[in-house]
Protein backbone atom coordinates (compact mmCIF):
# COMPACT_ATOMS: atom_id res chain seq x y z
CA UNK A 1 0.00 0.00 0.00
CA UNK A 2 1.53 3.34 -0.94
CA UNK A 3 2.26 5.68 1.92
CA UNK A 4 -0.40 8.23 0.91
CA UNK A 5 -3.10 5.64 0.50
CA UNK A 6 -2.14 3.88 3.69
CA UNK A 7 -2.58 7.17 5.50
CA UNK A 8 -5.91 7.81 3.79
CA UNK A 9 -7.20 4.36 4.74
CA UNK A 10 -5.93 4.53 8.31
CA UNK A 11 -7.19 8.10 8.79
CA UNK A 12 -10.62 7.10 7.51
CA UNK A 13 -10.79 4.24 10.01
CA UNK A 14 -9.54 6.38 12.91
CA UNK A 15 -11.90 9.27 12.12
CA UNK A 16 -14.82 6.84 11.87
CA UNK A 17 -13.88 5.33 15.25
CA UNK A 18 -13.51 8.77 16.85
CA UNK A 19 -16.77 10.09 15.40
CA UNK A 20 -18.63 6.96 16.43
CA UNK A 21 -17.25 7.25 19.97
CA UNK A 22 -18.05 10.97 20.14
CA UNK A 23 -21.58 10.33 18.99
CA UNK A 24 -22.17 7.99 21.93
CA UNK A 25 -20.35 10.13 24.53
CA UNK A 26 -22.22 13.35 23.74
CA UNK A 27 -25.66 13.73 25.34
CA UNK A 28 -27.52 13.25 22.08
CA UNK A 29 -30.88 11.53 21.64
CA UNK A 30 -30.72 7.80 20.89
CA UNK A 31 -32.61 8.43 17.67
CA UNK A 32 -29.62 10.44 16.43
CA UNK A 33 -26.93 8.21 17.91
CA UNK A 34 -28.06 4.91 16.42
CA UNK A 35 -28.58 5.88 12.75
CA UNK A 36 -25.65 8.30 13.01
CA UNK A 37 -23.34 5.48 14.02
CA UNK A 38 -24.65 3.35 11.15
CA UNK A 39 -24.08 6.14 8.65
CA UNK A 40 -20.53 6.80 9.89
CA UNK A 41 -19.72 3.11 9.63
CA UNK A 42 -21.17 2.85 6.15
CA UNK A 43 -19.38 6.01 4.98
CA UNK A 44 -16.04 4.72 6.34
CA UNK A 45 -16.54 1.42 4.58
CA UNK A 46 -17.50 3.09 1.29
CA UNK A 47 -14.38 5.29 1.47
CA UNK A 48 -12.20 2.22 2.20
CA UNK A 49 -13.59 0.15 -0.66
CA UNK A 50 -13.32 3.10 -3.06
CA UNK A 51 -9.60 3.75 -2.51
CA UNK A 52 -7.49 2.39 -5.37
CA UNK A 53 -4.16 1.35 -3.94
CA UNK A 54 -1.20 1.23 -6.34
CA UNK A 55 0.78 -1.98 -5.95
CA UNK A 56 3.61 -1.51 -8.41
CA UNK A 57 4.70 -1.10 -12.01
CA UNK A 58 5.63 -4.00 -14.28
CA UNK A 59 7.39 -3.73 -17.61
CA UNK A 60 4.70 -5.58 -19.52
CA UNK A 61 1.24 -5.02 -20.96
CA UNK A 62 -1.61 -4.72 -18.44
CA UNK A 63 -2.99 -8.15 -19.36
CA UNK A 64 0.45 -9.80 -19.04
CA UNK A 65 0.99 -8.09 -15.67
CA UNK A 66 -2.37 -9.28 -14.36
CA UNK A 67 -1.82 -12.82 -15.72
CA UNK A 68 1.54 -12.94 -13.94
CA UNK A 69 0.00 -11.72 -10.68
CA UNK A 70 -2.90 -14.21 -11.03
CA UNK A 71 -0.45 -17.09 -11.39
CA UNK A 72 1.59 -15.88 -8.42
CA UNK A 73 -1.46 -15.56 -6.18
CA UNK A 74 -2.82 -18.95 -7.26
CA UNK A 75 0.54 -20.48 -6.38
CA UNK A 76 0.10 -18.92 -2.93
CA UNK A 77 -3.26 -20.77 -2.64
CA UNK A 78 -5.55 -17.79 -3.18
CA UNK A 79 -8.75 -18.17 -5.16
CA UNK A 80 -8.41 -15.94 -8.21
CA UNK A 81 -11.18 -15.15 -10.69
CA UNK A 82 -9.99 -13.65 -13.98
CA UNK A 83 -12.01 -11.38 -16.21
CA UNK A 84 -10.70 -9.28 -19.08
CA UNK A 85 -8.66 -6.48 -17.53
CA UNK A 86 -9.28 -7.40 -13.90
CA UNK A 87 -8.74 -9.98 -11.20
CA UNK A 88 -10.83 -10.74 -8.14
CA UNK A 89 -8.98 -12.46 -5.31
CA UNK A 90 -10.74 -13.91 -2.28
CA UNK A 91 -8.99 -13.31 1.03
CA UNK A 92 -10.61 -15.26 3.83
CA UNK A 93 -14.35 -15.59 4.19
CA UNK A 94 -15.49 -12.02 3.64
CA UNK A 95 -12.79 -9.91 1.99
CA UNK A 96 -12.13 -9.55 -1.75
CA UNK A 97 -9.30 -7.74 -3.50
CA UNK A 98 -10.09 -6.37 -6.95
CA UNK A 99 -7.05 -5.74 -9.15
CA UNK A 100 -6.75 -3.86 -12.39
CA UNK A 101 -3.86 -2.52 -14.47
CA UNK A 102 -3.46 0.57 -16.61
CA UNK A 103 -0.80 1.71 -19.06
CA UNK A 104 1.94 3.83 -17.57
CA UNK A 105 5.17 5.39 -18.89
CA UNK A 106 7.24 2.39 -17.70
CA UNK A 107 4.80 -0.37 -18.59
CA UNK A 108 1.66 -1.07 -16.56
CA UNK A 109 0.65 0.07 -13.13
CA UNK A 110 -1.12 -2.60 -11.10
CA UNK A 111 -3.65 -1.32 -8.58
CA UNK A 112 -6.14 -2.90 -6.27
CA UNK A 113 -8.99 -2.01 -4.00
CA UNK A 114 -10.53 -3.90 -1.13
CA UNK A 115 -14.15 -4.98 -1.27
CA UNK A 116 -16.49 -7.17 0.74
CA UNK A 117 -18.35 -10.08 -0.77
CA UNK A 118 -22.18 -10.09 -0.41
CA UNK A 119 -21.92 -12.07 2.85
CA UNK A 120 -19.45 -9.49 4.14
CA UNK A 121 -21.71 -6.55 3.24
CA UNK A 122 -24.79 -8.25 4.69
CA UNK A 123 -22.86 -9.21 7.83
CA UNK A 124 -21.48 -5.70 8.25
CA UNK A 125 -24.88 -4.04 7.89
CA UNK A 126 -26.49 -6.59 10.19
CA UNK A 127 -23.79 -6.00 12.79
CA UNK A 128 -24.27 -2.26 12.55
CA UNK A 129 -28.03 -2.69 12.81
CA UNK A 130 -27.94 -5.04 15.78
CA UNK A 131 -24.90 -3.99 17.81
CA UNK A 132 -25.55 -0.31 18.01
CA UNK A 133 -22.93 0.26 20.69
CA UNK A 134 -20.09 -1.17 18.63
CA UNK A 135 -17.43 1.41 17.87
CA UNK A 136 -18.12 1.73 14.20
CA UNK A 137 -14.59 2.37 13.00
CA UNK A 138 -12.98 -0.64 14.70
CA UNK A 139 -13.83 -3.12 11.92
CA UNK A 140 -12.48 -0.57 9.42
CA UNK A 141 -9.21 -0.42 11.38
CA UNK A 142 -9.04 -4.23 11.39
CA UNK A 143 -9.59 -4.22 7.64
CA UNK A 144 -6.75 -1.73 7.09
CA UNK A 145 -4.45 -3.85 9.30
CA UNK A 146 -5.37 -6.97 7.29
CA UNK A 147 -4.69 -5.22 3.99
CA UNK A 148 -1.34 -3.90 5.20
CA UNK A 149 -0.27 -7.37 6.38
CA UNK A 150 -1.29 -8.93 3.07
CA UNK A 151 0.52 -6.31 1.09
CA UNK A 152 3.76 -6.79 2.99
CA UNK A 153 3.60 -10.60 3.02
CA UNK A 154 2.11 -11.49 -0.34
CA UNK A 155 1.41 -8.65 -2.74
CA UNK A 156 4.62 -6.60 -2.65
CA UNK A 157 6.94 -9.63 -3.03
CA UNK A 158 4.89 -10.66 -6.09
CA UNK A 159 5.98 -7.57 -8.05
CA UNK A 160 9.66 -7.69 -9.13
CA UNK A 161 11.61 -4.67 -7.84
CA UNK A 162 12.76 -3.70 -11.34
CA UNK A 163 9.33 -4.38 -12.81
CA UNK A 164 10.69 -6.94 -15.28
CA UNK A 165 8.57 -10.10 -15.30
CA UNK A 166 10.69 -13.27 -15.23
CA UNK A 167 10.83 -15.21 -18.48
CA UNK A 168 9.64 -18.75 -17.88
CA UNK A 169 11.53 -21.67 -19.39
CA UNK A 170 9.51 -24.05 -21.61
CA UNK A 171 8.99 -26.63 -18.82
CA UNK A 172 8.07 -23.90 -16.32
CA UNK A 173 5.60 -22.34 -18.76
CA UNK A 174 3.91 -25.72 -19.23
CA UNK A 175 3.76 -26.33 -15.46
CA UNK A 176 2.44 -22.80 -14.87
CA UNK A 177 -0.35 -23.31 -17.42
CA UNK A 178 -1.31 -26.58 -15.72
CA UNK A 179 -1.26 -25.01 -12.25
CA UNK A 180 -3.48 -22.13 -13.43
CA UNK A 181 -6.00 -24.52 -14.98
CA UNK A 182 -6.16 -26.68 -11.87
CA UNK A 183 -6.50 -23.64 -9.60
CA UNK A 184 -9.35 -22.23 -11.69
CA UNK A 185 -11.06 -25.64 -11.71
CA UNK A 186 -10.67 -25.78 -7.94
CA UNK A 187 -12.29 -22.35 -7.58
CA UNK A 188 -15.29 -23.41 -9.66
CA UNK A 189 -15.62 -26.74 -7.81
CA UNK A 190 -15.29 -25.09 -4.39
CA UNK A 191 -17.89 -22.45 -5.25
CA UNK A 192 -20.24 -25.16 -6.51
CA UNK A 193 -19.76 -27.06 -3.26
CA UNK A 194 -20.40 -23.94 -1.17
CA UNK A 195 -23.52 -23.08 -3.19
CA UNK A 196 -24.88 -26.64 -2.88
CA UNK A 197 -24.17 -26.65 0.85
CA UNK A 198 -25.95 -23.30 1.32
CA UNK A 199 -28.91 -24.61 -0.64
CA UNK A 200 -28.95 -27.86 1.37
CA UNK A 201 -29.07 -26.09 4.72
CA UNK A 202 -31.70 -23.64 3.46
CA UNK A 203 -33.90 -26.54 2.37
CA UNK A 204 -33.45 -28.25 5.72
CA UNK A 205 -34.35 -24.96 7.43
CA UNK A 206 -37.50 -24.64 5.32
CA UNK A 207 -38.36 -28.26 6.16
CA UNK A 208 -38.05 -27.49 9.86
CA UNK A 209 -40.24 -24.40 9.43
CA UNK A 210 -42.90 -26.44 7.63
CA UNK A 211 -42.85 -28.92 10.53
CA UNK A 212 -43.18 -26.15 13.10
CA UNK A 213 -45.98 -24.53 11.11
CA UNK A 214 -47.87 -27.84 10.90
CA UNK A 215 -47.54 -28.27 14.68
CA UNK A 216 -48.67 -24.69 15.41
CA UNK A 217 -51.70 -24.94 13.07
CA UNK A 218 -52.69 -28.22 14.72
CA UNK A 219 -52.31 -26.64 18.16
CA UNK A 220 -54.43 -23.61 17.35
CA UNK A 221 -57.05 -25.65 15.53
CA UNK A 222 -57.21 -28.00 18.50
CA UNK A 223 -57.57 -25.07 20.92
CA UNK A 224 -60.42 -23.61 18.89
CA UNK A 225 -62.27 -26.85 18.38
CA UNK A 226 -61.78 -28.73 21.65
CA UNK A 227 -64.24 -28.07 24.48
CA UNK A 228 -63.25 -27.13 28.02
CA UNK A 229 -62.77 -23.88 29.97
CA UNK A 230 -59.04 -24.23 30.82
CA UNK A 231 -57.05 -23.18 27.73
CA UNK A 232 -53.67 -23.94 29.36
CA UNK A 233 -54.67 -27.48 30.21
CA UNK A 234 -55.99 -28.04 26.67
CA UNK A 235 -52.78 -26.61 25.20
CA UNK A 236 -50.70 -28.90 27.44
CA UNK A 237 -52.72 -31.88 26.27
CA UNK A 238 -52.42 -30.86 22.63
CA UNK A 239 -48.68 -30.09 22.73
CA UNK A 240 -47.32 -33.66 22.43
CA UNK A 241 -49.48 -34.59 19.40
CA UNK A 242 -48.67 -31.18 17.83
CA UNK A 243 -44.96 -31.83 18.30
CA UNK A 244 -45.36 -35.36 16.95
CA UNK A 245 -47.24 -34.05 13.92
CA UNK A 246 -44.54 -31.40 13.30
CA UNK A 247 -41.81 -34.03 13.53
CA UNK A 248 -43.88 -36.40 11.38
CA UNK A 249 -44.18 -33.78 8.66
CA UNK A 250 -40.58 -32.49 8.86
CA UNK A 251 -38.79 -35.84 9.12
CA UNK A 252 -39.85 -37.35 5.74
CA UNK A 253 -39.37 -34.00 4.04
CA UNK A 254 -35.90 -33.76 5.58
CA UNK A 255 -35.10 -37.30 4.45
CA UNK A 256 -36.27 -36.45 0.96
CA UNK A 257 -34.08 -33.33 0.85
CA UNK A 258 -31.15 -35.27 2.25
CA UNK A 259 -31.55 -38.04 -0.33
CA UNK A 260 -31.83 -35.56 -3.19
CA UNK A 261 -29.07 -33.12 -2.28
CA UNK A 262 -26.46 -35.10 -0.29
CA UNK A 263 -25.06 -37.05 -3.27
CA UNK A 264 -24.51 -33.81 -5.21
CA UNK A 265 -23.00 -32.22 -2.12
CA UNK A 266 -20.63 -35.15 -1.60
CA UNK A 267 -19.64 -35.24 -5.25
CA UNK A 268 -18.81 -31.54 -5.44
CA UNK A 269 -16.86 -31.79 -2.17
CA UNK A 270 -14.83 -34.72 -3.50
CA UNK A 271 -13.99 -32.76 -6.63
CA UNK A 272 -13.02 -29.67 -4.65
CA UNK A 273 -10.79 -31.78 -2.40
CA UNK A 274 -9.15 -33.63 -5.32
CA UNK A 275 -8.33 -30.36 -7.04
CA UNK A 276 -7.23 -28.77 -3.77
CA UNK A 277 -4.78 -31.62 -3.28
CA UNK A 278 -3.47 -31.19 -6.83
CA UNK A 279 -2.67 -27.50 -6.29
CA UNK A 280 -1.38 -27.86 -2.75
CA UNK A 281 2.03 -26.15 -2.77
CA UNK A 282 3.44 -29.05 -0.69
CA UNK A 283 2.75 -31.62 -3.42
CA UNK A 284 2.27 -29.58 -6.61
CA UNK A 285 6.00 -29.67 -7.42
CA UNK A 286 6.25 -33.46 -7.16
CA UNK A 287 5.80 -35.78 -10.17
CA UNK A 288 2.28 -37.09 -10.72
CA UNK A 289 1.41 -40.46 -9.10
CA UNK A 290 1.99 -43.57 -11.29
CA UNK A 291 -0.66 -44.16 -13.90
CA UNK A 292 -2.25 -40.75 -13.45
CA UNK A 293 -1.53 -37.30 -14.74
CA UNK A 294 -2.62 -33.89 -13.61
CA UNK A 295 -3.63 -33.25 -17.19
CA UNK A 296 -6.21 -36.04 -16.90
CA UNK A 297 -7.51 -34.46 -13.73
CA UNK A 298 -7.77 -31.08 -15.46
CA UNK A 299 -9.48 -32.59 -18.51
CA UNK A 300 -11.95 -34.54 -16.33
CA UNK A 301 -12.58 -31.44 -14.23
CA UNK A 302 -13.29 -29.41 -17.36
CA UNK A 303 -16.14 -31.83 -18.16
CA UNK A 304 -17.66 -31.14 -14.73
CA UNK A 305 -17.76 -27.38 -15.27
CA UNK A 306 -21.36 -27.17 -16.58
CA UNK A 307 -22.52 -29.15 -13.53
CA UNK A 308 -20.69 -26.79 -11.20
CA UNK A 309 -22.19 -23.74 -12.86
CA UNK A 310 -25.60 -25.39 -12.66
CA UNK A 311 -25.07 -26.04 -8.94
CA UNK A 312 -24.44 -22.34 -8.41
CA UNK A 313 -27.56 -21.45 -10.41
CA UNK A 314 -29.66 -24.06 -8.61
CA UNK A 315 -28.67 -22.62 -5.25
CA UNK A 316 -30.60 -19.54 -6.41
CA UNK A 317 -30.88 -16.82 -3.82
CA UNK A 318 -29.09 -19.00 -1.24
CA UNK A 319 -25.92 -18.32 -3.18
CA UNK A 320 -26.61 -14.56 -3.18
CA UNK A 321 -26.60 -13.69 0.52
CA UNK A 322 -27.08 -9.97 -0.11
CA UNK A 323 -30.26 -10.46 -2.15
CA UNK A 324 -31.35 -13.29 0.13
CA UNK A 325 -31.12 -11.00 3.19
CA UNK A 326 -33.01 -8.27 1.34
CA UNK A 327 -35.75 -10.71 0.39
CA UNK A 328 -36.18 -11.84 4.01
CA UNK A 329 -36.18 -8.22 5.18
CA UNK A 330 -38.97 -7.34 2.74
CA UNK A 331 -40.89 -10.48 3.67
CA UNK A 332 -40.59 -9.36 7.29
CA UNK A 333 -42.10 -5.97 6.34
CA UNK A 334 -44.89 -7.74 4.51
CA UNK A 335 -45.79 -9.81 7.59
CA UNK A 336 -45.50 -6.69 9.75
CA UNK A 337 -48.03 -4.88 7.54
CA UNK A 338 -50.47 -7.78 7.91
CA UNK A 339 -50.06 -7.69 11.70
CA UNK A 340 -50.53 -3.90 11.76
CA UNK A 341 -53.63 -4.23 9.56
CA UNK A 342 -55.06 -6.91 11.84
CA UNK A 343 -54.33 -4.76 14.89
CA UNK A 344 -56.01 -1.65 13.46
CA UNK A 345 -58.96 -3.29 11.75
CA UNK A 346 -61.36 -2.52 14.60
CA UNK A 347 -60.42 1.08 15.32
CA UNK A 348 -59.25 2.36 11.93
CA UNK A 349 -60.53 0.22 9.04
CA UNK A 350 -59.10 2.55 6.37
CA UNK A 351 -55.57 2.33 7.82
CA UNK A 352 -56.02 -1.45 8.17
CA UNK A 353 -57.14 -1.72 4.55
CA UNK A 354 -54.10 0.34 3.51
CA UNK A 355 -51.79 -1.98 5.45
CA UNK A 356 -53.39 -5.09 3.90
CA UNK A 357 -53.20 -3.56 0.42
CA UNK A 358 -49.54 -2.58 1.00
CA UNK A 359 -48.75 -6.08 2.18
CA UNK A 360 -50.49 -7.62 -0.84
CA UNK A 361 -48.71 -5.27 -3.23
CA UNK A 362 -45.36 -6.02 -1.60
CA UNK A 363 -46.06 -9.75 -1.79
CA UNK A 364 -47.04 -9.57 -5.46
CA UNK A 365 -44.03 -7.38 -6.21
CA UNK A 366 -41.67 -9.81 -4.47
CA UNK A 367 -43.22 -12.77 -6.27
CA UNK A 368 -42.94 -11.12 -9.69
CA UNK A 369 -39.40 -9.97 -8.96
CA UNK A 370 -38.26 -13.43 -7.76
CA UNK A 371 -39.84 -15.11 -10.83
CA UNK A 372 -38.13 -12.68 -13.15
CA UNK A 373 -34.83 -13.09 -11.33
CA UNK A 374 -35.08 -16.88 -11.58
CA UNK A 375 -36.00 -16.67 -15.28
CA UNK A 376 -33.04 -14.39 -16.03
CA UNK A 377 -30.77 -16.79 -14.16
CA UNK A 378 -32.11 -19.76 -16.16
CA UNK A 379 -31.69 -17.92 -19.46
CA UNK A 380 -28.16 -16.85 -18.59
CA UNK A 381 -27.33 -20.45 -17.55
CA UNK A 382 -28.69 -21.79 -20.86
CA UNK A 383 -26.64 -19.27 -22.81
CA UNK A 384 -23.50 -20.13 -20.83
CA UNK A 385 -24.07 -23.84 -21.29
CA UNK A 386 -24.56 -23.46 -25.05
CA UNK A 387 -21.41 -21.33 -25.30
CA UNK A 388 -19.49 -23.81 -23.15
CA UNK A 389 -20.60 -26.78 -25.29
CA UNK A 390 -19.55 -24.96 -28.42
CA UNK A 391 -16.17 -24.09 -26.93
CA UNK A 392 -15.68 -27.64 -25.66
CA UNK A 393 -16.45 -29.14 -29.07
CA UNK A 394 -14.16 -26.60 -30.71
CA UNK A 395 -11.30 -27.44 -28.37
CA UNK A 396 -11.82 -31.18 -28.86
CA UNK A 397 -11.68 -30.75 -32.64
CA UNK A 398 -8.55 -28.59 -32.29
CA UNK A 399 -6.81 -31.18 -30.11
CA UNK A 400 -7.70 -34.07 -32.40
CA UNK A 401 -6.48 -32.13 -35.45
CA UNK A 402 -3.31 -31.13 -33.63
CA UNK A 403 -2.45 -34.70 -32.64
CA UNK A 404 -3.24 -35.94 -36.15
CA UNK A 405 -1.21 -33.27 -37.94
CA UNK A 406 1.78 -33.12 -35.60
CA UNK B 1 13.39 -50.75 -32.18
CA UNK B 2 11.06 -52.88 -34.31
CA UNK B 3 8.34 -50.91 -36.05
CA UNK B 4 5.19 -51.47 -33.99
CA UNK B 5 1.74 -50.54 -35.20
CA UNK B 6 1.19 -46.86 -34.47
CA UNK B 7 -2.02 -45.67 -32.82
CA UNK B 8 -4.39 -44.31 -35.48
CA UNK B 9 -6.08 -41.93 -33.10
CA UNK B 10 -3.75 -41.58 -30.15
CA UNK B 11 -5.42 -41.43 -26.77
CA UNK B 12 -5.02 -37.87 -25.52
CA UNK B 13 -4.74 -39.02 -21.91
CA UNK B 14 -1.96 -41.50 -22.66
CA UNK B 15 0.01 -38.96 -24.68
CA UNK B 16 -0.42 -36.35 -21.94
CA UNK B 17 0.53 -38.86 -19.24
CA UNK B 18 3.82 -39.68 -20.95
CA UNK B 19 4.65 -36.06 -21.75
CA UNK B 20 3.75 -34.91 -18.24
CA UNK B 21 5.85 -37.58 -16.57
CA UNK B 22 8.85 -36.54 -18.66
CA UNK B 23 8.15 -32.88 -17.99
CA UNK B 24 8.47 -33.44 -14.26
CA UNK B 25 11.77 -35.28 -14.58
CA UNK B 26 14.87 -33.15 -14.29
CA UNK B 27 16.91 -35.72 -16.23
CA UNK B 28 16.29 -38.17 -19.10
CA UNK B 29 14.21 -41.10 -17.90
CA UNK B 30 14.96 -44.79 -18.32
CA UNK B 31 12.40 -46.41 -20.61
CA UNK B 32 11.17 -48.99 -18.11
CA UNK B 33 10.72 -46.34 -15.43
CA UNK B 34 8.62 -44.27 -17.80
CA UNK B 35 6.54 -47.33 -18.68
CA UNK B 36 5.88 -48.05 -15.01
CA UNK B 37 5.15 -44.40 -14.23
CA UNK B 38 2.66 -44.25 -17.10
CA UNK B 39 1.13 -47.57 -16.02
CA UNK B 40 1.05 -48.98 -19.57
CA UNK B 41 1.70 -52.51 -20.73
CA UNK B 42 4.77 -53.07 -22.88
CA UNK B 43 2.94 -53.23 -26.24
CA UNK B 44 0.94 -50.06 -25.71
CA UNK B 45 3.94 -48.25 -24.28
CA UNK B 46 6.10 -49.23 -27.29
CA UNK B 47 3.45 -48.08 -29.74
CA UNK B 48 3.03 -44.73 -28.05
CA UNK B 49 6.75 -44.23 -27.59
CA UNK B 50 7.31 -44.86 -31.29
CA UNK B 51 4.54 -42.41 -32.10
CA UNK B 52 6.05 -39.76 -29.84
CA UNK B 53 9.48 -40.32 -31.39
CA UNK B 54 8.10 -40.07 -34.93
CA UNK B 55 6.37 -36.82 -34.07
CA UNK B 56 9.54 -35.42 -32.53
CA UNK B 57 7.98 -34.91 -29.10
CA UNK B 58 10.59 -37.04 -27.33
CA UNK B 59 14.06 -38.27 -28.19
CA UNK B 60 16.21 -41.16 -27.01
CA UNK B 61 19.57 -40.67 -25.40
CA UNK B 62 21.98 -43.58 -25.14
CA UNK B 63 23.74 -43.48 -21.82
CA UNK B 64 27.06 -45.14 -20.89
CA UNK B 65 25.26 -47.68 -18.66
CA UNK B 66 23.60 -49.14 -21.76
CA UNK B 67 20.07 -47.99 -20.88
CA UNK B 68 18.03 -46.05 -23.35
CA UNK B 69 16.74 -42.86 -21.76
CA UNK B 70 13.87 -40.76 -22.94
CA UNK B 71 13.87 -36.99 -22.87
CA UNK B 72 11.22 -34.43 -23.79
CA UNK B 73 12.14 -32.25 -26.78
CA UNK B 74 11.33 -28.56 -27.14
CA UNK B 75 8.46 -29.61 -29.41
CA UNK B 76 7.26 -31.96 -26.67
CA UNK B 77 7.25 -29.16 -24.11
CA UNK B 78 5.32 -26.97 -26.49
CA UNK B 79 2.85 -29.75 -27.30
CA UNK B 80 2.09 -30.39 -23.63
CA UNK B 81 1.67 -26.65 -22.93
CA UNK B 82 -0.70 -26.31 -25.89
CA UNK B 83 -2.83 -29.23 -24.73
CA UNK B 84 -3.08 -27.73 -21.26
CA UNK B 85 -3.90 -24.30 -22.63
CA UNK B 86 -6.71 -25.66 -24.76
CA UNK B 87 -8.29 -27.32 -21.75
CA UNK B 88 -7.71 -24.12 -19.78
CA UNK B 89 -9.71 -22.23 -22.39
CA UNK B 90 -12.69 -24.44 -21.60
CA UNK B 91 -12.30 -23.95 -17.85
CA UNK B 92 -11.39 -20.27 -17.77
CA UNK B 93 -14.16 -19.15 -20.09
CA UNK B 94 -16.77 -21.22 -18.30
CA UNK B 95 -18.53 -18.31 -16.66
CA UNK B 96 -18.97 -16.57 -19.99
CA UNK B 97 -17.10 -13.45 -18.85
Amino acid sequence: MSRGNLWSATTTAIVATALGGLLWVLPLPLLLQSPGSLLISLAALIVLVSLRLPLGVVRATPSAGLAYLAHHLRSASFRVAEEPGKLTVRVGALLLLRFDARDSADGSEIRYRADLDPVGWAGWLLLMGLVILLLTGVPALLMVARLRGLEMRVLRPAIPADGVLPQLSAPDAARAALADGLAESHRLAAEAYEATRASYWDLLGITALVGILAGVVFLFAGLLLSPGPDAIQRATTLLPPAAALGAGVAAPLGMFVRRRVRPRLRESRVWAERLRAAIDPKTAGAPPPPGRSRFELLAEASRQVPGWLEARRRAGLSAEPGLFSLLWLLLGYEVELVVVGWWRVGEDPIAAAGAFAGSALLGIGLYVWSRRWARRQREAASRHLAAWNERFEGVRTQIEAYLRDL
Amino acid sequence: MADPELPERPDLYVVARLLERLLWEARPMVKTRLQVAANLNYDVFTRYLTWLLRKGLVSIENSPDGHERIVLTAKGHDAYRRLVQWINEVVHGAEGK
